[in-house]
């Protein structure tokens, strides 16, 4: 938490929230370093049958990062390891195909994409529609982004306070989603 | 907690689909973590299924539906509900849906008479899943959160008023039914 005041944090309201993510998380880390080291952010050979993470590194490095930035997208794809490493056995337990390396591989794109923007996802877990989901919260407002093994993206975007569904969409690539979380988020 | 004798089989045979009355409830367990997180209020919701298993609430209680096929009682997992209603007027979330979109089977294991099943009737796109399942997830009732052991003695007492309340009405149907079946029966048998 020292570390983070030292840092040159620009405050909007997406730096401010993920702020948040970032002291529990390192927390979690604390706890975690006591009870087990290797039980959190895997090392890239623990993940035996996901074959694209080499990229993962300099995904992070990207100059286009601020250091904030570049911790919390640290977080966010140990975050998605952790998915990628427990996949198989909640695929064996929902008997569903687990999300496929195409699948995590754009799911590690758009994170570092999100990442430019300042934009980041409460959660990530597999879906039992075969794929991955994403989801992203302001406010009330909920976005449930599902990347599918068949190669289709979709997201569905809820009001959880009314329990309303504010749109439902099907899109053709992860820039769509980008350019409309991003007017959503600036609306 | 015992495996209840009562949810065995034992002879008994399939109930139609008519008889699963729109406001019985299909229980559903789901895992802590993976599928629920305990601080939150409903499961997750890329966990909700439009393939689904269920016990129903004339032959069972909501934490008896704890109990897996090899009578093993999966103490940390929550329990959610459907009404019958919710999964069968698909047509009132959207249009497009036909009523028939779903089909709720009772399909009795060994050791759950109570199982049903829920099946898609018929293809439906990504998009139109991701409307249901939230559906879904905003009408369910939760009836135990995940960890939630051991529960509350009220809980399990009002989850037996529900499941005898619901048989003596499934029961009263059945009676009905089968009178009316029976009359027509001997009015064609005079003719």
């Amino acid at each position: 938490m020292i570390a983070l005041a030292d840092l040159d944090i620009q405050y909007d309201k997406r730096i401010e929230f993920n702020q948040g993510v970032l002291i529990e998380h390192l927390i979690k880390i604390d706890k975690v370093k006591v009870d087990s080291p290797s039980t959190y952010s895997p090392k890239l050979n623990e993940l035996n049958s996901y074959t694209i993470d080499t990229n993962s590194d300099t995904l992070i490095d990207s100059q286009d990062l601020t250091d904030i930035q570049k911790q919390l997208l640290e977080i966010k794809r140990d975050s998605l390891y952790e998915v990628v490493r427990s996949s198989i056995k909640w695929a064996d337990e929902n008997s569903v195909q687990k999300p496929t390396d195409d699948v995590f591989d754009r799911g590690f794109t758009l994170l570092k994409s999100l990442a430019e923007k300042n934009i980041f996802p409460d959660r990530m877990s597999p879906s039992i529609e075969e794929g991955l989901c994403l989801n992203f919260r302001i406010n009330d407002l909920v976005i449930y982004l599902e990347l599918y093994n068949d190669g289709e993206i979709g997201y569905l975007t809820e009001n959880v306070k009314n329990k309303k569904i504010i749109e439902n969409e099907d899109l053709n690539s992860i820039l769509e989603f980008i350019e409309r979380i991003e007017e959503i988020f600036n609306s | 907690m015992k495996f209840p004798k009562c949810l065995e089989k034992r002879n008994r045979k399939n109930i139609q689909e008519k008889f699963l009355l729109f406001f019985n409830y299909m229980f559903a367990r789901h895992k802590p973590y993976s599928q629920w997180l305990p601080e939150d209020e409903y499961p997750d919701f890329s966990q909700i299924r439009t393939n689904q298993s269920f016990n129903w609430s004339v032959f069972s209680t909501p934490i008896w539906t704890r109990f897996n096929n090899q009578r093993q009682y999966l103490k940390d997992h929550g329990v959610i509900g459907y009404k019958v209603k919710t999964i069968r007027n698909t047509s009132k979330y959207d249009p497009q849906f036909d009523d028939d979109t779903f089909l709720l089977k009772h399909k009795p294991d060994e050791n759950n008479y109570s199982h049903c099943e829920l099946y898609l009737n018929k293809k439906i796109t990504h998009s139109q899943k991701r409307k249901i399942r939230i559906t879904f997830k905003n009408e369910c009732i939760k009836s135990y959160k995940p960890l939630e052991n051991p529960p509350k003695k009220r809980k399990i007492i009002f989850g037996y008023i529900l499941m005898y309340f619901h048989r003596l009405i499934f029961n009263t149907v059945v009676l009905f039914k089968n009178f009316r079946l029976n009359k027509t029966r001997t009015i064609k048998i005079n003719d």
